[in-house]
């Protein structure tokens, strides 16, 4: 019976797993996410959305269904990556299947348009992408066909250098309005093999632009030219986007190109390099004043095509709440210095300053982005219940007119407070101060140390220096002691013969002591020993052993006189006949003994080695 | 006569003290007279927390104005401004504070917060990855003064390897001090590379806050000059030099602009 029991005890665990396996995968998590490369776009121009589509039950993909949007036109590009990921986890295996996928957008009409949903069925699922949105902005117009010019540009004079390297600007108009956007390329032509190109421009030659620019200098877009029966590699260098900011005739002072003109080696190698460079000529540009004709009040100065747009979170609030009344500025045109949108008469809100979140992009086709305005705004009473169109005007240098654009108003509906007394401010203007609670602003330090002055620039202090140099001090000291040690080691007679007179100076005190003591035997030891241990350490001469002849022989070999060798002699016999006498001499010869001694070793220290 | 020249010497005293007497309660609004610093600094706390900001921005400029240097004091000043609206002398009283804390969590939080509000905002301070990251995270970790203490220790351990290689023969221990002193030769020289970059950089380079709430920097020194770029309140400048009231800027993380601005228009960190 138990045996019974368990197999079916076996069984429901094993079913148990496989339910939770199953389980497991039936949850299987499937993600879409969608980015786009370019959020403003001009009329006819299109950019890419990329969709990834990610899935760990490993199930099949449909194709994506796009929304019908009047305005836009999608078409399927390719597929830029597609991956299968078996991982083996806690036991199960999970298949993960990725797909990247490349569709083209195109502008067909001015707008902007919120691309949502992006649909695709993973197996029995259908997932959703993050909506995506995107502006679309009038078309540029097309520039002004000077004498001689061709494609939309006019070719200003080329410059050349005596290696033959050209340098060609290339201008897309040369008259425009105050605050319009002019082009200005430039190319180069090399005869030669060159590299480390450059364009000088920070000396002031944009006086009166504001500027951005593009580098082209990508192996991309180079080509080959014949000219002139010259083969020329042609390679574009920067693209100027130039802003005028006053009127009358602007001239573009001469900007060099420097590069490094490469001088070949055999099979290329041992190259050399030699600077080369070439200006451009002044460059005019007749900048128009604004007209004066049809200039919106509103207007401040922005210039280029625009397009503005409004939302707000919530439309439902009650008195003293907050609301986002987000704004979105668009467009071509020089964006980063667009004066904020007007915004309509807010005297029944409450309103902080604005935050501004800028997307601006400078590409080869110019400069275009978004800047977004967030307006946090509080109903004072329940009859705010209207936001008034949001205004910005602009000049439009194609249409060559000055163009207002408005925001639909919102209607919203303020409840009256359930607090009572919340109202912050009657006064209706912009307050600066903003009282922050909870985590998004750190608190004062309440700390009692605030007070200690703390002295930083501690390299001004004496102190710090010794402190930091004595290590220095002693690291020498101790470098010039051990060598020192180390040369007295190596020399051992040195050492002999530099202690002889402090140990001489030693014995005669003893000698000394002796006689204080009148201790005859005692002081003449001393007095014998001084001797001895003098001149055997100062000449390495051993005394004992040698006769009085020897010993004067060898002490006036060491260039001492005849004399003081004498002294010696007599000074050491008069000691040893004391000492073996039996000490039987009297306390007056023994004192001048002693004088003797040191009148004696005075002498022999004199001796030179 | 030795009671008339005692009177005269009281009146000459009196004279002489009475502006003095006038002057101090006038000297800070709102706190108490006679009060010691760590009462105002106190009450300074104390205002910002029941909302007087003016109050309390007052009584932390007395402090600092006394000659207290702490970082702690300059991020309470830094808050103060902010809360009061003044994004500018904010910024620059946290870059101050920054140089004596540079690792005190809620300054960085409140700085960056304070950034977040620049209308300026491509002129932000890069963001470093990896490895420079890692570097530049090290050498930010410690003020000037830890930074010259810390070099200290190393002068010492590498002066004390020496000594000890010098002193000892034996192959052994000079087996072990070869990398000892491999390792705290080449931090000695990072610590020197850092301080001497942070020393430069603090005392020798100057940088400024603008304070204005829009400002156009001209070509030259000058308002007849043409204006080249405008920056905003709150935006670090590097100041190159100074020409009649003018000063030369430029910013470090946007190469090429350069002009010059008022000199009132910017405060020196």
């Amino acid at each position: 019976m138990f045996g019974t029991l368990k197999s079916y005890s076996t069984a429901w665990v094993i079913m148990a797993l496989i339910g939770l396996a199953v389980a497991c995968n039936g949850h299987a998590a499937v993600t879409l996410s969608a980015s786009i490369s370019n959020k403003v776009i001009r009329v006819g121009e299109s950019t890419q959305i990329y969709l990834e589509i990610s899935s760990d039950g490993g199930e099949s993909f449909q194709d994506p269904q796009f929304p019908v949007i009047e305005g836009l036109s999608f078409a399927f590009k390719g597929v830029s990556s597609e991956s299968t990921q078996a991982t083996l986890s806690r036991g199960r295996i999970t298949q993960i299947k990725k797909k990247d996928l490349i569709y083209i957008v195109q502008g067909d009409k001015e707008g902007t348009y919120a691309i949502e949903p992006i649909q695709v069925a993973v197996g029995n699922t259908t997932v959703r992408a993050n909506p995506v949105q995107i502006t679309v902005v009038a078309a540029p117009p097309t520039p002004a066909q000077p004498n001689g010019a061709s494609g939309g540009s006019i070719q200003l004079q080329a410059t050349s250098n005596n290696e033959g390297i050209i340098l060609v600007p290339e201008l897309s108009k040369d008259e425009v309005y105050v605050g319009e956007e002019v082009q200005l390329l430039f190319t180069a032509l090399f005869p030669v093999n060159v590299s480390r190109i450059g364009l000088d421009d920070k000396r002031g030659q944009f006086q009166n632009f504001w500027t951005e620019s593009f580098e082209l200098m990508d192996s991309n877009r180079r080509d080959e030219v014949i000219l002139q029966n010259r083969r020329y590699i042609r390679i574009p260098i920067r693209r100027y986007f130039l802003y005028p900011l006053t009127s009358g005739e602007q001239t573009i002072e001469p900007i060099t190109m420097n590069c490094e003109v490469r001088m070949g080696g055999r099979l290329g190698l041992f190259t050399q390099g030699r600077q080369s460079s070439v200006s451009s000529v002044p460059i005019k540009i007749n900048v128009k004043p604004l007209p004066a004709e049809g200039k919106p009040e509103i207007f401040d100065g922005a210039v280029g095509q625009f397009s503005l747009s409004s939302h707000i979170e919530e439309t439902e609030v009650s008195v003293g709440s907050p609301l986002t009344l987000n704004i979105s500025l668009s467009g071509y045109g020089n964006l980063r210095n667009a004066p904020p949108p007007v915004l309509p008469d807010l005297s029944k809100f409450d309103s902080f300053d604005p935050t501004k979140d800028e997307s601006i992009s400078v590409t080869e086709d110019g400069i275009s982005g978004t800047i977004k305005y967030s307006h946090v705004i509080l109903p004072q009473d329940t009859t705010a219940n209207k936001i008034e169109p949001v205004r910005f005007a602009y000049f439009d240098p194609a249409q060559e007119q000055y163009i207002t654009l408005n925001t639909e108003p919102v209607d919203i509906t303020v409840y009256p407070s359930q607090r009572s007394g919340t109202r912050m401010s009657t006064s209706g203007s912009n307050r600066r101060m903003i009282t922050r609670t909870g985590d998004d602003f750190r608190y004062i330090a309440v700390t009692p140390s605030a007070l200690a002055t703390v002295y930083l620039p501690l390299y001004r202090s004496v102190g710090y220096w010794i402190m930091v140099l004595i290590p220095f001090f002693l690291t020498a000291g101790i470098w010039v002691y051990q060598r020192k040690l180390d040369f007295l080691q190596k020399n051992p007679d040195l050492v002999r013969r530099n202690k002889a007179p402090k140990l001489a100076e030693k014995l005669l005190a003893d000698a000394k002591q002796g006689i204080k003591e009148q201790d005859a035997v005692k002081a003449y030891a001393a007095i014998s020993k001084a001797l001895n241990d003098y001149i055997s350490n100062r000449w390495n001469i051993a005394c004992a052993g040698l006769t009085s002849d020897e010993l004067k022989n060898q002490l006036m070999n060491q260039k001492i006189s005849s004399e003081v060798a004498e002294n010696v002699l007599q000074l050491l016999q008069t000691c040893d006949a004391a000492r073996f006498s039996g000490g039987g001499m009297g306390q007056d010869s023994l004192q001048l003994d002693y004088e003797k001694t040191q009148q004696v070793i005075s002498e022999l220290f004199k001796v030179k080695s | 006569m030795m009671n008339y020249c005692l009177r005269i010497f009281t009146v000459i005293v009196a004279v002489s003290v009475l502006p003095f007497a006038w002057a101090q309660p006038n000297m800070l609004e709102g706190y108490e007279a006679n009060n010691d610093l760590h009462s105002i600094y106190e009450a300074a706390n104390e205002y910002y927390s029941g909302g007087e900001l003016q109050k309390a921005a007052n009584g932390y400029r007395y402090l600092i104005e006394q000659g207290t240097a702490n970082g702690y004091l300059f991020y309470n000043l830094g808050n103060t401004e902010f809360q009061l609206g003044n994004t500018g002398e904010a910024i620059l009283w946290y870059e101050r504070a920054k140089q004596y804390l540079p690792r005190f969590g809620d300054l960085k939080y409140n700085l960056n917060y304070a950034r977040q509000t620049l209308v300026d905002e491509e002129f932000r301070q890069p963001n470093y990855s990896g490895t420079i990251a890692f570097f530049m995270g090290l050498h930010d970790f410690l003020n000037v003064r830890e930074s010259l203490y810390l070099l200290g220790v190393f002068v010492w351990l590498f002066g004390t390897l020496i000594c000890i290689r010098i002193m000892v023969q034996s192959e052994n221990i000079t087996g072990v001090l070869r990398p000892a002193l491999w390792t705290t030769g080449i931090l000695l020289t990072l610590g020197l590379l850092s301080t001497g970059t942070k020393i430069h950089h603090l005392y020798y380079e100057k940088e400024a806050i603008v304070q204005a709430s829009a400002l156009d920097v001209k070509t030259g020194a000058g308002n007849d000059f043409s204006t080249h770029f405008t920056l905003h309140e709150g935006t670090k400048v590097r100041v190159l030099n100074q020409q009649d009231g003018w000063v030369r800027i430029d910013l470090p993380t946007a190469p090429g602009f350069t002009g010059y601005v008022p000199i009132d228009a910017v405060e020196i960190i």
